[in-house]
């Protein structure tokens, strides 16, 4: 059995070890500790961790670009679905006013000629203020689709637009009185466009579709009364006719059936009987 | 946290200021370097220098090589200290750390379609005096053994790692490790033997 503590080749393997370890003098290994901490420093955060990081700030970037995008969206645009669903789900947190965004909808789908989409847009923004005027105007939108645009067309569209910005400017200054003028305006323009069509919304067809569209107006906020909901003029109507000053109760199957004797908040007979 | 604080070192320009820690380093030393104490990995480092280039050099390396290797070392021990999970197995790991940039750096060569034994051969006449005269005989014994053989020896018998230490690193258990030291140091005492 060999003992290798005497092998001569081991000792000189020991020596050799000990020379070469002398001959590294302090200065190189103070050159390359300091080499490689520097390098090091440098990219101290690792690759993975540095990868996540930039991955996540590039998809909040791009979430809150998409966002603020989507916030200038006009019905039709490809982001304007984004724009609504960041309202629905800011609601859920409290609902929001949303008025002033549809108006300047309105008012840019009013000067691109889109009068369907930039009524309705009023539309969703007196829904808060006065459910049934609502109803009235996103129903006159569906009936106008397809239909050419004309000056009478874009005269009403305009003082629908103008009658939608008192409403808001009276909300927002808290003005009853002002707010009270406005709506009956509107409701008095709204009247007489549907009289002057000459039934067209008898049809039914467009109130459905009204139905499907104010569904998440009617959710955020109670006051809504859904259209269709008393079909039959002359049972109930009640509360119409008793003079109710709040138009908001009022609903497109009473305005088809009785005129603007309910709607207007002015006392009307109120038995579904013109 | 792998990071490396970016405090400064401290030490004078002209001395390397670190008290010189006993090897293997303090558990309390590798433990504060994996927290990203730059003054602790600097004391391990300096340590740890002159043993991996001793043990580069050993392995055939020429200097500049060696001084290459070893900085690609340490360069790895500050990456990858902070996943050294017991800070008692640090000597080991600082050995495998080693051996593996070693291997990298013959792969490296092999691509370059060098010779290692070229490699090994000293570079200039002066070279060839100082080898002659200093160690040469063993150094051109151990040149006629394999790569494995030759680790397997520089860490048993230069750095003195036990068995068991060199088991976790190379992959086999200790009694297998205790036969290949055994063959290794045949095979040197044969080499050795041969250049009479």
């Amino acid at each position: 059995m060999t003992d290798w503590r005497y092998s001569q080749p081991l000792a000189e393997l020991r020596a050799l070890g000990r020379t070469l370890r002398t001959e590294t003098s302090a200065a190189d290994t103070e050159r390359l500790v300091r080499q490689a901490l520097d390098r090091v420093a440098v990219r101290h955060v690792p690759r993975k961790r540095a990868l996540a990081l930039v991955l996540a700030s590039l998809m909040s970037t791009s979430s809150v670009a998409v966002g603020m995008a989507a916030d200038e969206a006009a019905p039709g645009d490809l982001l304007f679905a984004v724009d609504r669903t960041l309202e629905m789900v800011s609601d859920l947190w409290g609902p929001g006013d949303h008025t002033l965004e549809r108006l300047l909808e309105a008012e840019t789908l009013m000067a691109a000629g889109d009068y369907r989409n930039a009524l309705n847009a009023v539309g969703q923004a007196v829904a808060p203020h006065d459910s049934a005027l609502a109803v009235q105007i996103v129903t006159a939108s569906h009936e106008i689709a397809g239909s050419p645009p004309s000056p009478a067309l874009a005269q009403y569209v305009e003082s629908m637009l103008v009658g939608a910005i008192a409403v808001s400017e009276a909300a927002r200054t808290g003005d009853q009185t002002a707010l009270k003028e406005a709506l009956a305006a509107m409701h008095a323009a709204s009247q007489a466009r549907h009289d002057d069509s000459g039934g067209e919304q008898s049809q039914g067809s467009p109130t459905t579709a009204v139905a499907s569209d104010m569904a998440e107006t009617s959710a955020a906020n109670p006051s809504v009364t859904a259209p269709g909901q008393n079909k039959d003029p002359a049972e109930g109507n009640g509360n119409l006719g008793q003079g109710d000053a709040n138009p908001s109760v009022t609903t497109p199957g009473q305005v088809e059936g009785e005129g603007n004797h309910g709607s207007n908040g002015n006392g009307g007979n109120g038995n579904g009987k013109p | 946290m792998s990071a490396i604080s970016h405090e400064p070192l401290g030490f004078a320009t002209t001395s390397l200021a670190p008290a010189r820690t006993a090897w293997p380093p303090d558990r309390s030393i590798v433990v504060a370097a994996a927290k990203g104490d730059r003054r602790a990995m600097a004391e391990l480092l300096t340590e740890a220098h002159p043993r991996v280039l001793s043990f580069l050099r050993g392995m055939g390396l020429r200097r500049e090589a060696a001084e290459d290797v070893s900085a690609d070392v340490a360069e790895a021990v500050v990456k990858g200290i902070f996943r050294l999970r017991d800070p008692v197995a640090f000597e080991a790991w600082f050995w495998s750390v080693a051996r593996n940039q070693l291997r990298s750096w013959f792969r490296s060569q092999r691509r370059a379609r060098r010779n290692e034994q070229v490699m090994m051969a000293p570079a200039t006449p002066e070279d060839w005096a100082i080898e002659r005269d200093d160690h040469g005989r063993i150094r051109q014994a151990m040149a006629a053994l394999s790569l494995n053989d030759r680790q397997l020896l520089w860490l048993r018998e230069v750095e003195g790692l036990a068995y068991e230490e060199l088991a976790t690193r190379f992959g086999s258990s200790a009694a297998t490790i205790r036969v290949a030291c055994h063959r290794a140091r045949q095979r040197l005492q044969v080499a050795y033997n041969a250049l009479d």
